[in-house]
């Protein structure tokens, strides 16, 4: 059925978006393919569920929540928390790689921060699979989903709200990055370090920032990915991490509207080949879409900007 | 004589060391590739219909690999000439994960069962080293030949080495295309030591593996790629012994003193290197040596130095 | 003036960047053994003539002919190995390469004209000795250093050296591809006086003890007007005037070009 697997490319899309946002900002400020940004993306969802659990575990915080939602007649406010929770734990890691592996690295060798990067990427893994163990964990189903017929088509209120809140975030960065004096600060350190420097901007803080920001959206992108699979793994980093790096390609390098556009479409193309092709032409389809580009418009689908490497 | 264990060992070092010699070459023109993985799933595949479908000699396997990975190679490294940087890595990046992709598909050699019964080959360090020993002294020619200075040109500003009548078109071709020979020659190794590949094994950790041996080895000079698969391939394998060398640690040195008694058992149990702890250590140790030689351990210029003292003031 | 054919040709050419017309129907010929000057306020489009000549950029339109033949369609390379040798007003050497080595770079493409000879050289003289054509090319790249005054600094990577040393490292790497014709964009740019004093020397003996043609961009005036047998003016990406030094000097047009960019002549 179509329209319901619109909603499923919908909702795929969402994660994909939220990462390839963060790649194409990091990559705007430093040209550096963040190569952890996937793992960041999977401890978000690590996040999440531990504050799940932690919340409906202690006795004392269960009732205070449950009373919370009876008085407002309201349910799901544990979501609110694991994600407010995993964007401050993912925005702490988002800095702790700026301070660890990019500040610290010259840039002068283009490919030791993406090195640096890589070994952050194999050190949060591996914590992870320490900490957790390696094997899937189930998301507790902390709302019962309500189910709304509209026409032929069937939407939970989890879909829903995934969706309002990636749609949400997205449209606030967007707001961040065009209308604030720190998203013109990102712009003009997009363009040029020296420029930015010269016109008074603390490149040093952007580069912070931008590392935070995209952070907190990829871990905010692992919860609700936890969320609508129900489980979560140390493993499940690798492949958003590489078909969001396809969305920021066909977005356009630096281009953000461009990344969320193409991590829908993406995300559509995905569902629909996989239900109507089979699963295994599903990434031929990606990775062909993803070398058309490179070979013949690689300025992006949309083709605003040109990012010189 | 050497047990199975340390066969085994030297044979994964051997493949890891040709691959990385496969980032290598194109790596001197300044091309980046993310796809070496990919060759080796080429190779892989290709050698296995010559020896398991087939029922053909091992040696026209490996020379089957080396070919078809070559084609393959100038079929990606066409359109890569146009490409650079990011958008490279990205293009190789794709191919690989095109290649799982067929892997996984393709009926004839298993889909996604895997590709089995491949035959293990005997005497295969002999082959592995064999190849070495040639890969080393092509490198050990190139780097002091006129090409070799023509491929750090093309490295250095490609457009400038262009306008000072390098083809550039062609010796990047050929840089690209035999390195992807080479990659397909680790890959046909592979499979006849596991016996099994599928699409997983020639993923992407497989490829960033081999880029990290040569950036962290240094990519100026073929001792790069050699020291850093010695560092990082023999380094996860040497964090498990270091119980092994605290045992060495007389035992009067502790035993009077308990704050000595309780550093060491404290110590003992976290030198309990398996697993993930391994991997953490090894992550640390990649990005300390980043922040201290991004340009890897070995250089050029490094060499240069060296020779130069060795040969008195220059030759 | 020597009545055999002119070394250099340019029929028409015009080049453009987006709606920018960078070089507008460009009309001139360069003499054999000459040293021809192309002057113009900046944005006159001379660093694009050159990337023009060089191949690094196809122009819409006009055709370049190179002794006489035809080179429209020829790449940088082959143009190189014909005799058409550049050096970059923003220096362009291969900084991980020492000095030496800048310039045998150059001798790549002569000597071996295909990669199969260049791969053959590479692997299968003897393991351990250079070869009697790496001697040769070392030998010749010398003699060039040697030539330039910079022979003392052979073994110095190209990134550690002095600015007027690098300008020098740059001509020595056109001379050693053995050039018909070098194209020199503002080798006097960053120069002090006695460099450029030197560098006026060389140009000069160039031209007359190894008959080399040279096509000059340059700023400074006083060594164009005393260095040129022969002038042409752009501006705006046209040509205005083109004569001996003295005649174009006079040309109120290049005067009215030179004064309207507040510029000195």
């Amino acid at each position: 059925m179509l329209e319901q697997q619109l909603i499923n490319g919908l909702m795929l899309g969402a994660s994909y978006a939220m990462v390839a946002i963060g790649y194409t900002l990091i990559f705007g400020v430093l040209r550096l393919l963040h190569f952890a940004h996937g793992e960041v993306f999977m401890l978000g969802a690590f996040f999440g569920l531990q504050i799940v659990i932690y919340m409906t575990g202690v006795e004392v915080v269960a009732a205070a929540i449950m009373a919370i939602e009876s008085f407002l007649d309201v349910k799901g406010i544990l979501l609110f928390f694991a994600i407010f929770g995993a964007m401050i734990g993912t925005g702490i890691i988002g800095a702790l790689v700026v301070f660890v592996a990019v500040r610290p690295v010259d840039n002068k060798f283009p490919l030791a921060p993406l090195i640096s990067t890589i070994g952050v990427t194999i050190l949060i893994q591996n914590v992870t699979i320490m900490v957790f163990g390696g094997t899937l964990r189930s998301f507790p189903a902390s709302i019962e989903p309500v189910r709304y017929q509209i026409g032929d088509l069937t939407i939970d209120s989890v879909q829903i709200f995934i969706l309002v809140t990636a749609f949400a975030l997205m449209g606030s960065m967007w707001y961040l990055i065009e209308k604030t004096r720190i998203g013109r600060a990102i712009r003009a350190t997009s363009e040029s370090h020296e420029t930015a420097a010269l016109l008074g901007v603390n490149v040093n803080f952007i580069v912070l920032f931008v590392f935070i920001l995209a952070s907190c959206l990829a871990g905010v992108a692992g919860v609700l990915d936890g969320v609508k699979n129900s489980n979560v793994s140390p493993f499940m980093g690798l492949e958003v991490a590489v078909k969001a790096l396809v969305c920021m390609l066909l977005g356009g390098l630096g281009n953000i509207v461009g990344a969320l556009v193409a991590g829908f479409l993406l995300g559509t193309v995905e569902i629909l080949s996989s239900a109507y092709l089979g699963s295994g032409l599903r990434d031929f389809l990606t990775f062909s879409i993803l070398i058309t580009i490179l070979l013949f418009k690689p300025t992006g689908l949309f083709g605003t900007r040109v990012v010189r490497d | 004589m050497l047990d199975a264990y340390q066969e085994s060992l030297l044979i994964f070092f051997g493949i890891n060391l040709i691959a990385a010699f496969s980032f290598y070459l194109p790596f001197k023109t300044g091309q980046v590739s993310l796809g070496q993985a990919g060759f080796m799933g080429v190779g892989a595949y290709a050698a296995g219909i010559i020896t398991t479908k087939l029922g053909l000699y091992f040696p026209l396997g490996l020379a089957t690999s080396a070919v078809v990975s070559a084609i393959v190679g100038l079929m990606v490294g066409f359109p890569a000439l146009r490409i650079k940087g990011i958008y490279l890595l990205l293009l190789t990046l794709g191919f690989g994960q095109i290649v799982q992709v067929v892997a996984l598909t393709w009926d004839y050699t298993g889909a996604h069962n895997g590709f089995q019964g491949i035959p293990k080959q005997d005497n295969l360090l002999l082959y592995i080293y064999g190849v070495l020993v040639v890969i080393v002294l092509f490198f050990f020619r190139l780097e002091r030949s006129s090409l070799g200075r023509a491929m750090v040109a093309i490295h250095g500003d490609e457009d400038a080495a262009e306008v000072m009548g390098i083809d550039i078109v062609r010796i990047k071709l050929f840089a690209f295309s035999i390195g992807a020979a080479f990659a397909g020659m680790a890959g046909c190794m592979f499979a006849h030591m596991t016996t099994y590949v599928d699409s997983l094994t020639f993923g992407i950790l497989l490829a960033v593996n081999i880029l990290m041996f040569v950036v962290v080895g240094g990519g100026t000079t073929f001792l790069g790629p050699i020291v850093g698969t010695i560092g990082l391939y023999f380094l996860p394998e040497m964090l498990r012994t270091l119980r092994e060398w605290m045992e060495l640690i007389p035992i009067e040195w502790t035993e009077n003193s308990e704050f000595l008694t309780s550093a060491y058992d404290w110590l003992y149990d976290f030198f309990d290197f398996e697993n993930e702890k391994r991997w953490i250590a090894y992550a640390i140790i990649i990005i300390l040596m980043m922040i201290w030689r991004p340009q890897g351990l070995m250089s050029r210029d490094l060499v240069k130095r060296w020779g130069r003292r060795l040969t008195g003031s220059r030759a | 003036m020597s009545a055999a054919a002119p070394i250099l040709q340019l029929d028409g050419i015009t080049k453009k960047f987006g709606g920018f017309t960078a070089l507008s129907d460009v009309h001139f010929t360069v003499e054999e053994k000459v040293i021809h000057a192309v002057i113009g306020p900046n944005g006159a489009g001379k660093t694009t003539l050159f990337n023009v000549i060089s191949g690094m950029f196809g122009a819409e339109a006009g055709s370049l002919l190179f002794k006489g033949e035809n080179i429209d369609r020829a790449k940088p390379h082959k143009r190189a190995n014909m005799g058409i040798a550049r050096t970059f007003q923003n220096i362009r050497l291969f900084e991980d390469l020492s000095v030496l080595e800048n310039v045998q770079v150059s001798q790549h493409g002569r000597h071996f004209p295909s990669i199969w000879s260049a791969v053959r050289h590479a692997i299968f003289h003897a393991p351990f000795s250079r070869g009697a054509q790496e001697i040769e090319m070392e030998d010749y790249a010398m003699e060039l250093l040697e030539f330039l005054g910079i022979a003392h600094a052979r073994d110095t990577n190209a990134a550690d050296l002095a600015f007027g040393e690098r300008r020098l490292v740059e001509i020595a790497r056109a001379l050693a591809a053995n050039p018909a014709i070098m194209l020199l964009d503002e080798p006097a740019a960053g120069m002090n006086p006695s460099e450029t004093e030197n560098l006026d020397e060389i140009l000069t003996r160039l031209r007359d003890e190894k008959g080399i043609t040279i096509l000059l961009v340059e700023h400074d005036m006083n060594l164009v007007m005393g260095l040129s047998d022969y002038v042409t003016v752009l501006n705006f990406g046209e040509k205005i005037a083109e004569g001996a030094p003295e005649a174009v000097q006079s040309d109120p047009d290049v005067i009215a070009a030179y004064l309207g960019t507040d510029e000195e002549i």
